[in-house]
């Protein structure tokens, strides 16, 4: 099983958290001592292997647009998206394919977390796109889940969501050498910056059903998810 | 109730529990001074939850055959000994399996008329969905066929079912037999319950309904730990191995097992089809009452939903 510094790693690119640095002060200085001790623990975690995606990400990476264009941007500590390989049912799976697969499963849940909770400019109104990686039937399914699947209930009322925790752990089932599907059990943690103050630590945990038709990509076609929100004590490190 | 409604109660009951103590915090709150690292609050926790599986159907029909064969035989091309046609509405979580008595005397296209499980005899799986498909009005859109064996395997990777038993009986394999109400029962026991006639006044009709009694322990097995990391994994490897899914990869059978645990025991209902007892070309057999099957096939047919008694 793989450990530790040998997870699939994708780093997160910038926008995962967007934020005008005047409008709170207090929240300002937290996010640089966060900053600060992410910088720390990057140097220190500089000799993990990690997935292609930690690549820094170039100018080119898609952020996005920022109305408040002129004012500088603080970023939280990057998070990244670890996933693991916990079991493998049926056929055998060495390490190569292991690391593979557990890059392109970490490509899929950073991409979903980014569309459906992390990215985006906030306030934000428009999650269209947030369930991109998602079957089109599952898609259809998950119309009257939207709110639970992504921040749209609460987008326009978040001033900024900073990523905490974005952890998967994979049961794949290999039949005939293949893999036919697999169940990512998911824990994303993040805290809702509320305009009111009232900040939430937001946490959705569950499971996520993946397969891939032949060379397709890998899609969502299941769910089975809980989201969690407690408020954020003020002068608690949120 | 769906499974993302269970889960919305299942957190309402937590959030019943949790009140109490969120009382407690409160009021502790008022008189402590808050820590500087402290969440507030942190029993009252908002649980929301979401679950569904995409098929390409809202409603999918499959037709659950346990072959008769022994080893050496041909799964495929021995009698069936049970025959259940399975609608299940993957949006609503509501499902309706027909039982069909084996002895039903139908007509087979092309073979005439003859005891409805001789069929797979003659054409395989594929000519049992015609005959069932004739027979009951709805063609089934997948056909899995297991072997006594394979389907005690199967059990037995579940970690086996409870079912509910009208009928106290005894057999060798379970020396302490079976009584009325519930039995936790493993593998070859839930296939002895499944395939025994003779001790119940119904015969075929009783066992054909056991055969569902042992269909509805099998998916609260599999609902209860599905989630349980691996479970359904192992579930659909030890399926794969051991039931005959012509035309389904084990990509979409793994679709399949997953939209199945969306299926709610509380809206599973099932029926058999009911018939006279007579002989025909000196055999033994059941004239099944053909309007009784299409009469729960049409209720059934587009939302897997029966309403009204079978």
């Amino acid at each position: 099983m793989a450990s530790g510094c040998s997870q699939a790693h994708v780093e997160p690119t910038p926008r995962e958290v967007t934020r005008p640095v005047n409008q709170h002060p207090t929240r300002r200085s937290r996010a640089l001592a966060g900053g600060l001790a992410a910088a720390l623990l990057l140097v220190g975690g500089a000799g993990c292997t990690s997935g292609e995606e930690e690549q820094p990400e170039t100018a080119s990476s898609p952020l996005p647009s920022r109305s408040v264009g002129t004012q500088p941007t603080l970023e939280a500590k990057p998070v990244p998206t670890k996933v693991t390989i916990a079991r493998v049912v049926g056929g055998k799976f060495d390490r190569k394919q292991r690391e593979r697969l557990e890059k392109q499963i970490a490509r899929v849940l950073s991409s979903y977390f980014d569309d459906a909770f992390l990215g985006g400019e906030y306030p934000r109104s428009d999650f269209a796109g947030a369930l991109a990686t998602f079957s089109p039937g599952a898609v259809r399914r998950a119309a009257s889940d939207r709110d639970l699947l992504t921040n749209a209930g609460v987008g326009t009322s978040t001033e900024a969501v900073v990523a905490r925790t974005k952890d998967a752990r994979l049961d794949v089932l290999v039949p005939k050498r293949l893999v036919a599907g697999l169940t990512a059990r998911i824990r994303l943690v993040f805290v809702q910056e509320r305009a009111d103050g009232a900040d939430q630590r937001v946490t959705v945990s569950g499971r996520l059903l993946l397969n891939r038709k032949k060379s397709g990509p890998w899609q969502i076609f299941g769910y089975d998810l809980t989201r969690s929100s407690v408020p954020v004590a003020k002068g608690a490190s949120s | 109730m769906s499974r993302a409604d269970q889960t919305v109660s299942r957190s309402i009951a937590r959030l019943r529990k949790a009140v109490p103590l969120a009382v407690v915090l409160a009021l502790t709150a008022l008189v402590v001074p808050p820590a500087s690292v402290r969440e507030a609050q942190t029993s009252l926790v908002k649980v929301q939850g979401a679950h569904n599986v995409d098929i390409s159907r809202n409603v999918i029909w499959v037709l659950f055959l346990g072959s008769d064969a022994r080893k050496g035989q041909s799964v495929t091309r021995s009698r069936a000994d049970a025959i259940q046609l399975v609608g299940i509405n993957t949006r609503t979580g509501a499902a309706t399996a027909i039982g069909v008595p084996r002895d039903s005397y139908v007509s087979i296209p092309g073979y005439g008329r003859n005891k409805i499980n001789a069929s797979m005899v003659f054409g395989g799986p594929q000519l049992m969905a015609r005959s069932v498909g004739d027979m009951v009005g709805i063609r089934p859109d997948f056909v899995f066929t297991t072997s006594f064996w394979g389907f005690s395997r199967m059990v037995d990777a579940i970690g086996g079912v409870t079912v509910q038993s009208k009928y106290a009986f005894h057999d060798p394999l379970r020396p302490r037999g079976y009584k009325v109400g519930k039995n936790k029962l493993n593998g070859i026991q839930t296939l002895v319950f499944s395939r025994t006639r003779k001790a119940f006044p119904g015969g075929d009709f009783d066992r054909s309904a056991n055969q569902q009694r042992a269909l509805v322990g099998i998916l609260n097995q599999v609902r209860r730990n599905a989630d349980k990391p691996g479970f359904m994994e192992r579930g659909v490897m030890t399926a794969f191995n051991n039931l005959d899914t012509p035309n389904v990869g084990p990509g979409e059978l793994y679709r399949l097992a997953q939209a199945a645990t969306r299926i709610n025991p509380n809206k599973f209902r099932t029926c058999v089809v009911g018939g006279g007892t007579g002989s025909a070309g000196g055999a033994s057999v059941v004239f099944a009452n053909i309007g009784q099957a299409r009469s729960i096939a049409n209720r059934a047919r587009k939302d897997a939903t029966l309403e009204g008694s079978c």
